[in-house]
C-alpha cells in the first residue's frame, strides 16, 4: 500500500475525519462498551444536569466552577473517543484507497460476454489479457502473465502468476501486463480478498481478543472499586461533617477510574491492526496479532529466509592430472544452456562466457531426475555435470574409475554445508564445482534478536542433515528438520504444541495449508496458493519470509502498549488522590493542608487541576497508543524493569508534575 | 508462614515462595516498625497535660509489657488473623490505629493460618497480569495462562474486601440510630472504630477498637454477615482459579517468559498490594486516623 505508508500521525484530513467520526461517535454510543467511559459518560450528563439545577442548588459552589468542571469532563469524554476515532479514521483513509482499486470492471467471461465483476460467482470463468484489472480473486486454470500487484502490495516489480503449482493465484484489483490467463472465480463477491481487507481496516470484523476481555474485567473491577470508594464516602463525609459537593464527587470519580487507559484501548487495538497492515501483513483477526507476541518456536524456510534463495559456485576443485583450463571450459560448457542460478552462478565464477569457445553443432542435454544430471554434446565430446553418485555410474558403466581423491573432496564439501557438482568430459572426471548456500547478512543478528525474546527458531529444509547441521550451525538457528517433507513440518507443529508452545510457520505452497492451518500463527505469501491464504490466519503481501519476525514484534508491542498504558493509568491516581482529598476535607478540616503535598493553590482549583490533566493526558497518551511502546528484546524481567521505571514510576510522578503546572496556571484567573 | 514455605515446596519453586515470604516480611515491617516507634514515643496531647510520657503512650497498655513491645504486637496481630492483643487498639496512636487497619485491609503479609497464601495469591495473579502485558506476552503463573475467567474471580476476590469494609462501614455512619449509637468517642475516631469493627470482621481478625459498644444486635449481625463474606469469598476464589489453572495446558518457561521469582516481580506484587490498598481505603483512612492524627499534632 503505498499511500497509506505515508500516513503520518496527525494528518489534517484524517483530522477531521476523526472529529466528525468522532461526533457521530459520542452521539451513538456514549462508550457503552468500554465500563470505565460508561461511568464517565453518565457522570458528565450528571454534571449536566448539576449544572443546570444550580440555581435551585445551595452549597454547591459558583456557577462558572461547577461549569468548568463540567466542560472539562465532557471534553475528557470526547478526548477518549478522539483516540479510538483517529485510529480508525486511518483504517479508513486505507480503506479507501483499497476501495479505488475494487470499483467495478468489465469481466470477460469465457464465453466472449462481458458482465460488470460484482456479478462474478465462484466457479466462474474469466480471461484477462495485457491492460485487464482482474475483476476478483481467482486461481489461473490456464497460461501465464506478469501482473503488477503495486495496488495491494506496494511493489512496483510485476509477478508472474502460471497455471498450476504454488503461485496460481491472482488478487482483484491488480493488473494484468502482459498474456492472456484464464482465471476461475474462488470467491463469492462480497468475500474477496479485497472485501476482507477493507472490511478490517475498517475495524467491522474487529472483534475482542482475549487478552482484551481480560483487561477490560480488570479495568471494570477498579472502576467498580472507585465507584465503591466514591459512594461510601458520602456517608462518610456526612457522619464526619465534611459536606462534599456534588462536583467534586464526580471529579473524584472520574479522575479515579482508569479513563485514560479505558479511552484508549480500543485505539491501542485498532493500532495494532494498522501497524500490521503498515508492514503489509493483513491479519484476518486481532487476536492473531496477540498470539504473535506469545510465540514460542518459529518455523522458517532454509531458501529465501535463511539463505539467498539460490546456491552459489564458490570454487572448482580439480581432479589430479587435470588442467584447469581443460576443467573451467567443460565447467562453463556444461552450464551454458543452464538456466538455473546455480548454472548461471558457475559461469560467474568462472568469469569466462560460453560462446568465446568456438563449437558446432552443440547438443544440450537438459536435466531429468532419471539421470541427474546435465550438459553438452558437440563433435566428439560428451560434458555431463551432476551428482556425485550419478556421474560415477555414468563413469563406471564405461569402465573409468572414479577417482579416490573426487570421492574425498565431495565429502568434505557435503560436511562444509556445501553440494557437489561434478564434471565429467567423456565419462572421465574432471573436477568438482563446489556450490555453497550464501546465508541472508544480518540474520544471524536477527536470530539473536529472537532468542532474546524466548523465540527458539527452526530452519526447514529439504537439504541432507549434514548440510542441514552445517547452515543451521552458520545462521544461528537453534533446530533444524532436515530432508523435510509436508507432513514432517506438520508433525514438528504437533510435538511443539502437544509441549505447550505455540507456533508460527510461514508457507505459500498448497502443500502448506494443513501446517499452516494448524500452526498458532501461520503467514500465507500473497503469491501463494487460495489454500495456503485460506489455511493461514496472516497473509504478507510481500512474500518476505523475514515478516514473521516484524509480525511477532508487532505483537508484542500491542500487548506491552495495553500494559504500559494500564499502569501508568492506575498509578496516576496516586497523585490525584493527593490532590483530591486534601481539597474535599481542607474546608471542614484544616489539618488537612499538610496532605496538600503539592501546595495547590485552592480546593476548587485543586479539582479543576486533576480533571484538567486527566483530561490532557488521554490526548497526549494517544500518539503513544497509536505507534506502541518501543520494543527491545533485553528479555523478560529486564523489560519489566525498564518498563515498570517509566510507565510505573513515571505513571506516579508525572501527574504530581502535571497537576501542580496546571493548578500554577489556573491560580492566575481564580 | 509455612504456608508459604509449603506452597513453594510443593510447586518445586522455592524461589518464588522465598520471594512470595520476603515481599510479606517488608510489608510487615514496614507496618511494624513505625508502630513501634510511634508508640514509644507517647503521646502529644498527654505530655501537654504535663504527664511524664517517657515510657511511651502507656494508656490501654500493661505496664509489664511496656509500649514498644505492646507496639509490636497490634501488628503482629493484626498481619495474621489471631486476633489476641496486649494492649488496647482503641487507645493506640491513630497512625498506630491506622497501620493496624492497614495490616487488615492488605490482609496478606503472612495472612492467617492455614490461609495465609490465599490472599497474596490473588495479588499475585493481578501482578503477573499486569507485569505479563508490560513484558509483551500472555500472563503466565507458572506456565498457566491467566485469562479473562481467572480474572473475573481474582477480580471478584480482590474487590469483595473493600465492598464489605466500606459497605458495612458506610451503612453503620449513615444510620447513627443503629450503628454509630454505639461509638464511645465521637467525631474521626468514632469513624475509626467503625471501620476497624468492619476491617476486622473483614480479615477474620477478632480484635477490636472496644470503646465501640458493640454487643447489639445491630453490630453482631452487620459484623456476622461481613464475618461469612470476608471468611469464605477469599477462600472459595483462589481455589476456584487454583482449578481452572490445573486443567490448563503447562507452557515450558523460555527466555521471553516473565520469571516470577525476581526481585522485579516481588517489587511489582508488593506495589500492587499497596496501590489496591491505598486506592480503596484511602479516603476512609483519611477521615478516620489520619484526620485524627492531624487534630493531635
Amino acid at each position: 500500500m503505498s499511500t497509506p505508508k505515508n500516513t503520518s500521525l496527525f494528518q489534517p484530513e484524517l483530522a477531521k475525519e476523526a472529529l466528525s467520526q468522532l461526533l457521530l461517535n459520542s452521539i451513538q454510543k456514549l462508550c457503552f462498551a468500554i465500563p470505565s467511559c460508561f461511568g464517565m459518560g453518565r457522570n458528565t450528563r450528571n454534571a449536566l444536569c448539576r449544572a443546570l439545577d444550580f440555581i435551585r442548588a445551595t452549597g454547591q459552589g459558583s456557577f462558572a466552577y461547577n461549569f468548568t468542571v463540567f466542560v472539562v469532563l465532557f471534553f475528557t469524554l470526547l478526548f477518549a473517543n478522539f483516540a479510538e476515532a483517529i485510529a480508525e479514521a486511518r483504517g479508513k483513509a486505507q480503506a479507501d484507497s483499497l476501495r479505488k482499486t475494487r470499483e467495478e470492471t468489465p469481466a470477460k467471461l469465457d464465453n466472449g460476454q462481458i458482465v460488470s465483476s460484482s456479478s462474478l460467482r465462484k466457479g466462474d470463468i474469466f480471461i484477462c489479457t495485457a491492460g485487464d484489472i482482474i475483476p476478483t480473486d481467482g486461481e489461473i486454470i490456464e497460461g501465464l502473465a506478469t501482473i503488477d500487484e503495486s495496488a495491494i502490495t506496494g511493489e512496483s516489480a510485476p509477478v508472474i502468476r502460471e497455471a498450476g503449482g504454488d503461485k496460481s493465484s491472482v488478487t482483484g484489483g491488480t493488473k494484468v501486463l502482459s498474456d492472456k490467463i484464464k482465471v476461475a472465480v474462488t470467491t463469492q463477491p462480497g468475500e474477496s480478498f479485497l472485501d476482507k481487507m477493507i472490511a478490517l481496516v475498517e475495524g467491522a470484523s474487529r472483534q475482542k481478543t482475549p487478552n482484551e476481555i481480560a483487561l477490560t474485567i480488570l479495568l471494570a473491577g477498579f472502576t467498580l472499586v472507585f465507584i465503591l470508594v466514591c459512594v461510601t464516602l458520602k456517608p462518610f463525609a456526612d457522619y464526619a461533617n465534611t459536606p462534599i459537593t456534588i462536583a467534586a464527587f464526580i471529579s473524584l470519580f472520574v479522575c479515579l477510574i482508569p479513563t485514560t487507559i479505558g479511552g484508549l484501548l480500543s485505539a491501542i487495538g485498532i493500532a495494532g491492526m494498522d501497524r500490521a497492515l503498515r508492514a503489509n501483513v493483513i491479519t484476518k483477526s486481532g487476536k492473531a496479532v496477540e498470539t504473535a507476541g506469545d510465540i514460542d518456536v518459529l518455523l522458517l524456510d532454509k531458501t529465501g529466509t535463511i539463505t539467498i534463495g539460490n546456491r552459489k559456485a564458490t570454487k572448482f576443485h580439480l581432479a589430479q592430472g587435470v588442467d584447469e583450463k581443460q576443467f573451467v571450459k567443460s565447467a562453463v560448457l556444461s552450464s551454458a544452456s543452464d538456466d538455473t542460478p546455480e548454472g548461471k552462478s558457475i559461469l560467474e565464477l568462472a568469469g569466462i562466457s560460453p560462446h568465446s569457445y568456438p563449437i558446432e553443432n552443440p547438443r544440450f542435454i537438459k536435466f531429468t531426475a532419471e539421470t541427474r544430471s546435465s550438459g553438452i554434446d558437440f563433435e566428439n565430446t560428451r560434458i555431463r555435470k551432476g551428482a556425485g553418485d550419478a556421474i560415477r555410474s555414468l563413469c563406471e558403466k564405461s569402465g573409468n574409475v572414479f577417482p579416490k581423491e573426487v570421492e574425498e573432496i565431495i565429502t568434505n564439501i557435503s560436511s562444509n554445508g556445501g553440494t557437489p557438482l561434478v564434471v565429467s568430459e567423456n565419462e572421465k572426471v574432471l573436477g568438482v564445482i563446489e556450490l555453497q548456500d550464501i546465508i541472508k547478512p544480518g540474520i544471524q543478528e536477527r536470530f539473536e534478536r529472537l532468542r532474546k525474546m524466548g523465540i527458539k527458531t527452526v530452519m526447514v529444509t529439504g537439504d541432507n542433515p549434514l548440510t542441514a547441521k552445517y547452515i543451521a550451525e552458520k545462521a544461528g538457528v537453534d533446530d533444524f528438520i532436515a530432508e523435510a517433507k509436508p507432513e514432517d513440518k506438520m508433525n514438528y507443529i504437533r510435538k511443539e504444541q502437544a509441549e505447550g508452545r505455540l507456533v508460527a510457520m510461514m508457507g505459500d505452497g498448497t502443500n502448506d495449508a494443513p501446517a499452516l492451518a494448524q500452526a498458532d500463527v501461520g503467514v500465507a505469501m500473497n503469491s501463494g496458493t487460495q489454500a495456503a491464504k485460506e489455511a493461514g490466519n496472516m497473509v504478507d503481501l510481500d512474500n518476505d519470509p523475514t515478516k514473521l519476525i516484524e509480525v511477532v514484534e508487532i505483537g508484542k508491542q500491542l500487548l506491552m502498549t495495553r500494559g504500559a498504558l494500564t499502569t501508568f493509568s492506575i498509578a496516576n491516581d496516586v497523585a490525584k488522590y493527593f490532590a483530591l482529598v486534601p481539597a474535599l476535607f481542607v474546608a471542614s478540616i484544616p489539618a488537612f493542608q499538610t496532605l496538600n503535598v503539592m501546595r495547590l493553590h485552592s480546593p476548587e482549583s485543586a479539582i479543576l487541576s486533576a480533571v484538567i490533566f486527566n483530561a490532557i493526558i488521554i490526548l497526549l497518551l494517544i500518539p503513544l497508543a497509536l505507534e506502541g511502546v518501543s520494543y527491545k528484546p533485553i528479555g523478560a524481567s529486564a523489560l519489566l524493569r525498564r518498563n515498570l521505571f517509566i510507565y510505573g514510576l513515571g505513571g506516579i510522578i508525572a501527574p504530581f508534575i502535571g497537576i501542580k503546572l496546571i493548578d500554577l496556571l489556573i491560580s492566575i484567573f481564580i | 508462614m509455612a504456608m508459604v514455605f509449603a506452597f513453594g515446596f510443593f510447586i518445586k519453586r522455592p524461589k518464588f515462595a522465598l520471594m512470595i515470604y520476603i515481599v510479606m516480611t517488608i510489608g510487615f515491617l514496614l507496618l511494624a516498625i513505625p508502630n513501634i516507634i510511634m508508640e514509644a514515643n507517647g503521646n502529644p496531647a498527654i505530655e501537654k497535660m504535663g504527664i511524664n510520657t517517657s515510657l511511651g503512650a502507656m494508656e490501654g497498655k500493661e505496664i509489664r509489657i511496656g509500649a514498644a513491645a505492646s507496639g509490636f504486637w497490634t501488628i503482629v496481630t493484626t498481619v495474621i488473623s489471631t486476633g489476641s492483643v496486649n494492649s488496647m487498639h482503641d487507645s493506640t496512636m491513630p497512625l498506630s490505629g491506622m497501620n493496624e487497619l492497614l495490616a487488615m485491609m492488605t490482609n496478606s503479609f503472612y495472612g492467617g493460618v492455614g490461609v495465609g497464601i490465599l490472599n497474596i495469591f490473588i495479588y499475585i495473579i493481578l501482578a503477573v497480569f499486569i507485569a505479563g502485558l508490560m513484558v509483551g506476552r500472555t500472563p503466565e503463573l507458572m506456565g498457566k495462562k491467566i485469562e479473562a475467567r481467572e480474572m473475573k474471580i481474582a477480580m471478584i476476590v480482590a474487590l469483595a474486601h473493600p465492598f464489605i469494609i466500606l459497605g458495612g462501614t458506610a451503612l453503620a455512619a449513615a444510620f447513627p440510630s443503629f450503628g454509630s449509637a454505639a461509638i464511645s468517642n465521637p467525631g474521626f475516631h468514632g469513624f475509626s472504630q467503625i471501620l476497624y469493627e468492619y476491617t476486622s470482621s473483614a480479615a477474620n481478625n477478632g480484635s477490636g477498637f472496644e470503646g465501640l459498644g458493640d454487643n447489639t444486635p445491630w453490630w453482631n449481625i452487620s459484623t456476622g454477615i461481613v464475618l461469612l463474606f470476608g471468611r469464605f469469598i477469599p477462600i472459595i476464589g483462589p481455589v476456584a482459579i487454583a482449578g481452572l489453572l490445573a486443567q490448563k495446558k503447562y507452557i515450558p518457561e523460555s527466555a521471553g517468559t516473565l520469571k516470577t521469582d525476581t526481585a522485579t516481580f516481588g517489587l511489582m506484587i508488593f506495589v500492587v498490594i499497596v496501590i489496591i490498598a491505598a486506592l480503596a481505603f484511602f479516603p476512609a483512612l483519611a477521615l478516620g486516623p489520619i484526620a485524627e492524627h492531624f487534630s493531635l499534632y
